[in-house]
């Protein structure tokens, strides 16, 4: 699987079919090659902290995020296993790249862990 | 999940009963919600250890809580309750309305486009809210941005007309009659477009912003600018999540000062006060040295005040100058102080005070609203901080922290308690919000008066079950030993002061000084007024102009229009239509006055036009502009009460509109606390449009003031020989609608001045101008109109649009006004009407400054800051209820 286009960042979804709202990361292209062929598709793309891939919450909230786009960019439903995958191990490099802008949001993270708002009940 | 989503859903919709405890000890011990869903169990569900499922976990939680808190808390939960129900009506209509629909209901703008060229990103890359954007109407219908509920500052979201909802959220930064700019978190670029290639099942491909080759070529506004959009209101940055809290954080035992507070807001514990006040001395800027007796009586209170205490400030009493010095005394002491209030405006009017005051103050709050002047203290949006002790020196040093009621929900107070929260605006504060910030203090201040308008209230049976009663007022009816009062006024003179006297503060409140009480207005050029006389067959001094705005005129002129009336039947002048309510008659006297106040040298930023109903703000704004230049019109301020509150203008015109056989005055103007605030909010005349019938029978209140202007001699009835339509001034020669000095197109500009002032002439084609003869040819003529319009000429391009701000002459230099060929005359007047200089008031024209011309900075916009960002939604509805729906509204 491969990201070959970024299509938005943090771009927030309404989506009145679902009931349901969220921001999205990154809205991003991937191509996927498998024993069935090529596909490219549209795709949510989340950044998490911590080490577990399998986290059921973050799961379910990047399953949700394909429904929103789905709605959004008109696209059939597709989800697949795969498609919820860790994809980027080695986002810790990446990390320290960005660590100087997000010390900034400090703040930001902390509050919103705080205040019981709409993220936690969005999540 | 979307089933376990439709059944929340149900919950919060139907808000009957709460989702069951789930009852599984290891997930709920270890819930972020814990807390508040504890305290919602125990207080509004009357559960225990058992039904909880927590057994001893949840008691030891909340046992501390008697039945007198549960009683409390029930009945407040189930106000906000009640009036969030009035936010949710609302919410839903993004979805079940078409914009065009949602449009008549003046809450959304449909089928709007992008002005090319107009997208604009502001620097600074941290900001949010940095896209602007200028929407213009995608069809050539004539439709004003400026006639809806949606106002500048007001939070909306960008959606566009093919079901793709908030592609950017932000807030109108302005709004012109046919343009609107918004300030939104997100580019409006060309996403969404399908690629060649695509396949719904193999090729997904859009247009993106960034390939892995690098930047996208594709143009990025293209598709953008030809997209039709709709503009929503935000109905969804409503959210009462914040406040609730307030009221679960003083029931929880473990946070700060919760156990006091519960005792003195709920269990009436009284306040305890030190026998004497420690020595202060005052500090500051010398203009602001000289205070009164009052002033020092509440520094003095706030200094023995050990638990809390009470300013009640009536109007122009000096409220903000003495918080100043409350927080100077509390500084010198080494006491940490929170500054908080209902509005940004209030909280930076005080800093404003303290600015050069060398105290350390932090200002939380997105820059774009927070006052430029106070900027520095804002350091949110200032430099990044590269370590943990940059945070703190930023975050713990100052020992005066400023923000909103409801910018409380900063990191910054998860890490401090203060000695102090002085808190402005109480009286507008609900309760519930108003406990955010006090729970952060060991002692709190309250400043307000419950005599001017309540805290806002959407729905009824919210406002009847008491959520407008403050905690300000709450308090101060239950433990007046801890009111201090201010009753030393410095606004306005002893006549419109003794209006309020009569009316709310039985002559309590009183002039703070001898040149305050004798304030007068001295039109400099009253003598214009007789220049609009054409033919000398009026008596200029019976002209009902110069009776109402010679100096030698009362202060208080009730204007009685019941008397225009020739038939002798009853008199209806007011329009009904639906929810709104007109008075076409009164905005076109209050036109004709302004006109008359302007003409006669009054800066427009001097006047305000107060009125209850928006609607009729709406028809007086239209009229302004018909008769006066843009820039003119833009200059003076019209408000509904609401808006007034807490500031004042040299002359005052109200518009009281209703006027029938039926004497009904409506609710809005039956609410004494409204009609106190639009009566005290002028300095030297104070000027009421209105029927004198319809308000002495309608409402005992009103009626006693009608009683108190005709013993006083300040009714004046109008009468047709009096100059009161509009053909008996020659207004062509006062030189309406023009900008600066005097050309040849200008000449003609007057010309067709003159032709707009007349009501029934033929509507023009081509642009604006033309436009707004249309909107004037829409009112109806006065009694005995019966115009003689001049020669109509084609309006000069652009006349209307945009005109150069005014030159400021000196009026003493223009003695051409004493001339009155017609060319030197129209210039003259010209001169005087663009020039903006100031009435002469008197006896001290020095003690004050005047007015500031209306801001048009957005005073209320989205938080910016990071630390804000999460809480936007809720934070900023307190900030903008009032223009939502408060703001006088309509019956």
């Amino acid at each position: 699987m491969s990201i070959n286009k970024l299509l938005d960042v943090e771009e927030h979804v309404w989506s009145p079919m679902y009931g349901l709202k969220g921001n999205i990361d990154a809205t991003v292209q991937v191509t996927m090659q498998d024993e069935t062929g090529e596909r490219t598709l549209t795709v949510p793309f989340e950044v998490k902290t911590g080490k577990s891939s399998t986290s059921a919450s973050h799961r379910a909230q990047t399953a949700l995020y394909t429904l929103l786009l789905s709605d959004r960019y008109g696209t059939f439903l597709f989800i697949r296993s795969r498609l919820l995958a860790n994809v980027g191990r080695h986002l810790h490099r990446v990390w320290r790249l960005v660590l100087h802008g997000v010390f900034r949001n400090i703040t930001y993270t902390s509050c919103s862990a705080r205040a019981p708002t709409h993220d936690h009940a969005a999540k | 999940m979307i089933m376990q989503r439709n059944e929340l859903a149900c919950y919060v919709r139907e808000r009957l009963t709460l989702p069951p405890m789930l009852k599984t000890v290891h997930t709920c011990d270890r819930c972020y919600a814990k807390t508040s869903c504890f305290m919602y169990h125990k207080l509004a569900e009357d559960g225990d250890g058992e039904s909880s499922g927590m057994k001893e976990k949840f008691t030891e939680l909340v046992n501390h809580l008697k039945p007198s808190h549960q009683d409390f808390f029930k009945k407040w939960d189930d106000l906000l309750t009640k009036e969030e129900s009035e936010i949710m009506k609302f919410k839903r209509e993004l979805w079940t309305m078409l914009s065009v629909e949602r449009e008549k209901h003046g809450r959304c703008f449909a089928n709007v486009k992008l002005v090319p060229g107009s997208a604009a990103e502001e620097e600074g890359a941290t900001k949010i809210n940095r896209f602007r954007y200028t929407f213009q109407r995608s069809d050539v219908e004539d439709k004003s941005f400026s006639d809806s509920h949606i106002t500048v500052g007001e939070p909306i979201v960008v959606s566009d007309e093919q079901g793709h909802y908030a592609l950017a959220n932000g807030y109108v930064t302005e709004i012109l009659k046919r343009h609107i700019t918004v300030a939104v978190d997100r580019r409006l670029h060309n996403a969404r477009t399908r690629q060649p290639g695509f396949d719904l099942n193999n090729n997904q491909v859009f247009a993106g912003i960034m390939d892995v080759e690098g930047p996208s070529t594709a143009p990025k506004l293209q598709k953008a600018e030809t997209m039709l959009y709709r503009l929503d209101k935000d109905e969804f940055s409503n959210g009462l999540a914040t406040v609730r809290n307030n009221l679960i954080q003083i029931m929880v035992d473990s946070v700060f000062h919760a156990r006091e507070l519960r005792g003195f807001v709920v269990d009436n514990v009284a306040p305890r006060f030190k026998p004497t006040a420690p020595i202060y001395s005052l500090s500051g800027p010398a203009s602001q040295l000289a205070i009164n007796q009052d002033q020092r009586a509440a520094i003095e209170k706030i200094l023995t005040a050990e638990d809390y205490a009470l300013v009640l400030g009536m109007p122009g009493t000096g409220k903000t100058t003495t918080i100043a010095h409350i927080i100077r005394a509390l500084v010198a002491k080494g006491k940490s102080v929170l500054l908080t209030s209902y509005t940004h405006t209030a909280v930076d009017n005080i800093l404003l005070k303290i600015r050069d005051d060398k105290i350390g103050v932090l200002r939380l709050g997105a820059a774009a609203k927070v006052h430029p002047e106070v900027r520095q203290f804002a350091v949110m949006g200032a430099d990044p901080k590269t370590s943990i002790e940059e945070l703190e020196k930023a975050y713990q040093l100052p020992q005066v922290v400023a923000t909103t009621c409801l910018g409380i929900n900063h990191q910054v107070f998860n890490e401090r308690i203060f000695d102090y929260c002085i808190v402005d605006e109480a009286s507008q504060i609900t309760l519930p919000v108003c406990l955010g910030p006090i729970r952060l203090a060991k002692t709190f201040v309250l400043v307000g008066d419950h005599y001017q308008l309540p805290p806002l209230v959407q729905n009824r049976q919210a406002q009847e079950g008491g959520l407008d009663v403050s905690l300000f007022k709450l308090l101060s009816e239950r433990r007046p030993e801890a009111v201090v009062m201010l009753r030393h006024q410095y606004r306005m003179n002893s006549e419109i002061m003794s209006i309020s006297n009569a009316l709310v503060y039985d002559g309590r409140l009183v002039c703070g000084s001898e040149s305050v009480a004798k304030r007068t207005l001295h039109p400099p050029n009253l003598d214009a007024l007789d220049l609009l006389h054409d033919n000398a067959s009026h008596d200029s001094s019976s002209c009902w102009l110069h009776r109402t705005l010679s100096p030698d005129s009362p202060p208080v002129i009730f204007l009685n229009t019941d008397t225009l009336n020739t038939t002798g039947s009853a008199f209806n002048n007011e329009v009904v239509s639906g929810s709104r309510i007109t008075n076409p008659l009164e905005a076109t006297l209050i036109s004709h006055l302004t006109s008359a106040l302007i003409v006669t040298g009054l800066d427009p930023s001097a006047l305000g036009i107060v009125t209850p109903y928006r609607s009729q703000l709406g028809l007086i704004r239209t009229t302004l502009t018909t008769s006066l230049s843009v820039h003119t019109a833009d200059a003076i301020e019209a408000h509904t009460a609401d808006r007034f509150q807490g500031r004042d203008k040299e002359v005052i015109l109200m518009s009281l509109v209703r006027s029938n056989d039926r004497a009904i005055v409506g609710e809005l103007l039956k609410d004494w606390r409204r009609v106190n605030v639009s009566v005290t909010r002028a300095r030297s005349k104070m000027v009421l449009v209105g029927s004198k019938k319809t308000m002495r029978e309608g409402d005992e209140l009103l009626g006693k003031l009608v009683g108190m202007f005709e013993e006083k001699g300040w009714m004046v009835d109008l009468k047709q020989e009096m100059g009161v339509a509009a053909e008996a001034h020659d207004w062509a020669k006062a030189g309406y609608g023009m900008g600066v000095g005097v050309t040849p197109a200008k000449v003609k500009v007057k010309a067709e001045a003159g032709r707009r002032m007349s009501p029934t002439k033929p509507v023009g084609t081509g642009d604006s101008p033309s436009k707004r003869m249309s909107a004037s040819s829409a009112y109806p003529a006065l009694p005995t109109s019966s115009p003689t319009p001049p020669t109509p000429t084609p309006p000069p391009k652009n006349s209307a649009v945009n005109p150069k701000p005014a030159p400021i002459i000196n009026l003493l230099s223009s003695s051409t006004t004493s001339t009155t060929t017609p060319a030197t005359a129209k210039r003259a007047f010209g001169r005087v009407l663009s020039s903006g200089a100031g009435y002469n008031v008197g006896p001290s024209p020095s003690v004050h400054k005047p007015f500031k011309a209306p801001r048009k900075v957005a005073k209320v916009n989205p938080e910016s800051t990071p630390a804000g960002a999460v809480l936007r939604r809720s934070r900023v509805v307190t900030d903008i209820v009032r223009d939502v729906w408060g703001d006088g509204g309509e019956e």
